[in-house]
C-alpha cells in the first residue's frame, strides 16, 4: 500500500482505513508541521492546527474528489485556513514567538558558541519580519519559499489569481528587504 | 504546454527575482533558460540577481526541526478515537458525499420509508379486502342458507331455537 499515489491512499481513507491514513501521515506530517510552524511562530500550535487538519482529512475524507486539487495543495488549504482562523481569533494577541524554542532548535553541533548564538538572532529577526508581515503577503511567500511551492499551487491554496499571488510576493518580499535592511 | 522564453532583459529578470527571488529553479519554468542565458551575459543581471539571493539567504536561516514522533503518535490515536460508528456512517451515506449524490442521496433516503409505507399499506389493503371478501362469502352464504341450517350452523337445537321465538 505505501507505494499507493496520494489519490489512492484518499480512496482507501475514504473506506474508513486506518492503515491508510498512517501512511498519509507519515508522507505529509513533517511538510504541513513546518507551515503551520512558520506560518505561526510557535510549535505548541502548530502541532494542534496539524493534529486538527489530519482529523478533518479523516472525518471528511468523503469531500476529496481525485483530479480537482493535488492532496498537498488540498492538505495545505486546510492548514493554512487553520492557521488564519486561529490568528484571527487571536487578533490583538501579538503571536508569541518563543525565543528559547528557536534557540534549541537552530543550535548546530559544529558551529561556535558565537556563530549559533548570530545565527540565532538573525532568525530571530527573519522570524519576525515575517510575523509582522501582512496575512496573504506572509502566506504566499511561506507556500513559495519555504515549501516549493509553484505559483500555481500557492494561488490554489490561497484561493487567488497566479497575478495576485505574484503581487503578495513582490510586496512581502520588499517589505522583508526593508525591515531586515538586505 | 510549456512555452520557452528566450528573450529577456534585465528589467524583466528584476521583476521576476522580485516574486521569486534569485534562485532559478523557482522561477516559472517558462522564464528559466531566458534567465540562464541573461546571466550568463550580464553582469547587471547577475548584480541584480545577488541581491535577491541575499534575502533568500537570510530566509532559509529560519529552520524548522522535524516533528516530534509524539505528534504522529497523538494524530493517529486521536483519528482512531474519532472513527464514526455505524449511525454516522448511514447519515454520511444518507447525505451523500459527492456533489452529485448530495442531490440524489437524500432524495432516495427520503423515497425510501415513503416506498416502504406505500408497499405496507398495499399489502394491508390486500389483506382487508381478503377479510372484507372472506365475510361477503359468509353473509351471502348465511342469506342462501334456511333458518334450521343455520341454527345448525350456529350449533344449536332445534328446541332451544324455538324457545327463542
Amino acid at each position: 500500500m505505501s507505494e499507493l499515489t496520494d489519490d489512492g491512499l484518499m480512496l482507501q481513507i475514504q473506506q474508513q482505513d486506518e492503515h491508510a491514513l498512517t501512511l498519509l501521515v507519515d508522507r505529509h506530517l513533517t511538510s504541513l508541521h513546518a507551515f503551520a510552524r512558520r506560518m505561526l511562530g510557535n510549535t505548541a500550535d502548530a502541532e494542534d492546527i496539524v493534529q486538527e487538519a489530519f482529523l478533518r482529512v479523516w472525518y471528511r475524507a468523503h469531500t476529496w474528489q481525485p483530479g480537482q486539487a493535488k492532496l498537498s495543495t488540498w492538505l495545505h488549504r486546510i492548514v493554512h485556513n487553520l492557521c488564519i482562523d486561529l490568528q484571527r481569533h487571536r487578533k490583538g494577541e501579538r503571536m508569541n514567538i518563543n525565543i528559547e524554542t528557536i534557540q534549541d532548535e537552530l543550535a548546530t553541533p559544529s558551529n561556535t558558541p558565537e556563530e549559533n548564538l548570530l545565527e540565532e538572532q538573525t532568525a530571530q529577526q527573519v522570524e519576525t519580519a515575517l510575523q509582522e508581515l501582512p496575512e496573504k503577503q506572509r502566506s504566499a511567500i511561506i507556500l513559495c519559499h519555504y515549501q516549493g511551492m509553484s505559483n500555481r499551487q500557492a494561488a490554489e491554496v490561497l484561493n487567488v489569481s497566479i497575478t495576485a499571488l505574484e503581487s503578495l510576493m513582490a510586496r512581502g518580499r520588499k517589505t522583508l528587504r526593508q525591515k531586515l535592511q538586505v | 504546454m510549456n512555452h520557452q522564453k528566450y528573450d529577456m532583459d534585465e528589467a524583466e529578470l528584476a521583476r521576476l527575482v522580485a516574486i521569486y527571488g534569485g534562485e532559478i529553479p523557482r522561477f516559472p519554468e517558462e522564464y528559466q533558460a531566458a534567465a540562464r542565458h541573461l546571466l550568463a551575459h550580464s553582469n547587471t543581471a547577475r548584480q541584480i540577481q545577488q541581491t535577491a539571493l541575499n534575502l533568500d539567504n537570510l530566509l532559509d536561516t529560519v529552520k524548522i526541526p522535524p516533528p516530534s514522533s509524539l505528534l504522529r503518535q497523538r494524530i493517529l490515536r486521536a483519528a482512531r478515537a474519532a472513527t464514526p460508528d455505524i449511525w454516522q456512517r448511514l447519515w454520511q451515506w444518507a447525505i451523500g458525499t459527492t456533489p452529485t449524490e448530495y442531490l440524489w442521496r437524500p432524495a432516495v433516503t427520503l423515497l425510501l420509508p415513503l416506498l416502504l409505507g406505500v408497499t405496507i399499506g398495499f399489502y394491508s389493503v390486500q389483506n382487508i379486502n381478503n377479510d372484507i371478501y372472506t365475510q361477503t362469502q359468509t353473509v351471502s352464504n348465511l342469506q342462501t342458507t334456511s333458518i334450521e341450517q343455520e341454527v345448525d350452523w350456529l350449533g344449536l337445537s332445534s328446541t332451544e331455537f324455538s324457545g327463542w321465538e
